[in-house]
């Protein structure tokens, strides 16, 4: 198609185009270089936001994954301050743990809450068996670990009181259980926390295989006597456990009750031992 | 008349050239044809003109690269179309057409022309943005489907159903026009 053929539509549009004609304007130069400064400064704004937009989602993506699978070093207190957790832990009897723990340590002092200095040791401590915890010191309101606190040494027991003293710790099935102990402590103003754990086997349930009652210590209380098998497949030998007035269980293991074949006939005389007891009791 | 073929008014020949002194010689000898098409792509004075300049404005940071080019009106329809259909796609739930159109002045000793330049505009503002720009571009411009479909950034197909719709709904106009004046 060209010009030529007169064609009636390019006809028409070429007047219409004409039109534009009185609208041409006098210098194009100055507004094109400003609109092409305008373009270039929202580009480079639109550069910096993205940028910005980038470096916060990388620095989200940062916090969120770990980047390092390497374990980060743990906050180490200043020189000349430290704490030990010993924990001991002993299964006296079936399906229960006796612990106890010794801390001892050098750190700063606490403060009460009017400034002046209290002991020096572990504010909190918590003790947990196999994840769960049994026992423990909650943290003191009054007590705040604040810079410049006067350093001393300690040893401190728990369970406070004498040094026989135990946490009797019932748990649940033969084996190994996980105990841990973590015990806070104060160092020129920051708190710390010493951690131990210790894994201790309980000894195999053993089954009652007998029980009566007597006063043994004739205090007029009745005490339990019962008579404990272990089970088949184990070298322990039987016990007796004697369950005081005031709830304390002593066990007493039976030697040699065990041996040779004694296992299936052992506990019958004693049995009967203890039922003949009973009677003599209950005649009396 | 004249009709529009896409000539270069620049071209390999002003290669030696300072970019900004050829730059400005081309704005200045391409202005008129190319507000002329934007009229068209338009149907609007003020949106030609800022249409314009906004391709001028483009093309202004590549003209070190386009200038090399045959034919550097190609580029410039290109980025004319290109944003005339950006403004379309940002502004087409703020822009209808209307029936009623400028004073058509300077025209006034031609009454058949006014009527029919009037008839015509209301069809082309009325027309859809691609339908428009294919008749402007192949009946006014005088390019190939191939052309057309180039700077549209669309298929021969498209260019030739909306040249084909496009161009039946101006002649209709047209008649219709032709029809009121006589």
């Amino acid at each position: 198609m060209s010009g030529a053929d007169r064609d009636p539509i390019f006809e028409g549009l070429d007047r219409l185009a004409g039109l534009a004609d009185r609208e041409v304007a006098g210098d194009r130069m100055p507004d094109i270089r400003r609109r092409v400064r305008v373009a270039r400064q929202r580009r480079v704004a639109a550069i910096g936001v993205a940028a910005v937009a980038a470096v916060a989602v990388g620095l989200g993506v940062w916090r969120v994954l770990p980047v390092d699978d390497k374990p980060q070093p743990a906050p180490q207190p200043p020189a000349g301050i430290s704490q030990t957790v010993h924990p001991q832990v002993t299964s006296v009897a079936p399906g229960v743990l006796d612990i106890r723990v010794t801390i001892t340590g050098r750190s700063s002092a606490y403060t009460d809450a009017s400034g002046r200095p209290v002991a020096a040791g572990p504010a909190v401590v918590r003790l947990s068996v196999d994840g769960q915890e049994v026992a423990g010191i909650p943290a003191s309101k009054d007590a705040s670990c604040e810079p410049g606190g006067e350093v001393s040494t300690y040893v401190a027991r728990f369970p406070t009181g004498s040094a026989s003293s135990v946490f009797a710790v019932p748990v649940e099935g033969a084996g190994e259980h996980r105990v841990e102990v973590r015990a806070s402590y104060c160092a020129d103003g920051e708190v710390f926390e010493s951690v131990a754990t210790v894994l201790a086997t309980t000894d195999t349930a053993f089954d009652v295989v007998d029980e009566t009652r007597a006063d043994l210590d004739g205090d007029g209380a009745d005490e339990s006597i019962q008579l404990l098998m272990p089970p088949a497949g184990t070298d322990a030998d039987q016990q007796v456990r004697v369950t005081w007035a005031d709830g304390v269980a002593q066990d007493e293991p039976l030697p040699n009750t065990m041996l040779n074949g004694a296992s299936s006939r052992g506990p019958r005389p004693r049995r009967r031992r203890a039922r003949r007891s009973s009677c003599r009791r209950e005649r009396r | 008349m004249e009709k529009h073929t896409g000539a270069s008014a620049g071209g390999a020949a002003l290669a030696a050239v300072d970019p900004l002194v050829d730059f400005e010689a081309y704005v200045r000898a391409s202005e008129r044809k190319h507000q002329r098409l934007a009229f068209l792509l338009t149907g609007d004075l003020a949106a030609a003109e800022d249409l314009v300049q906004s391709a001028y404005a483009r093309l202004y940071p590549r003209w070190d690269k386009v200038r090399t080019y045959d034919a550097p009106d190609a580029y410039l329809r290109k980025v004319m179309v290109s944003v005339r259909t950006s403004w379309w796609r940002r502004h087409k739930n703020r822009e209808w057409a209307t029936d009623e159109l400028p004073e058509l002045s300077g025209a006034a000793d031609h009454g058949a022309d006014v009527v029919e330049s009037q008839a015509l505009l209301g069809a082309l503002r009325s027309l859809p943005d691609r339908q428009r720009a294919a008749v402007v571009l192949r009946h006014w411009c005088d390019l190939s489907e191939a052309e057309t479909a180039s700077i549209m950034g669309c298929s021969l197909g498209t260019v030739k159903s909306n040249t084909s719709k496009g161009l039946a709904h101006l002649r209709a106009a047209l008649g219709q026009a032709e029809g009121e004046a006589s």
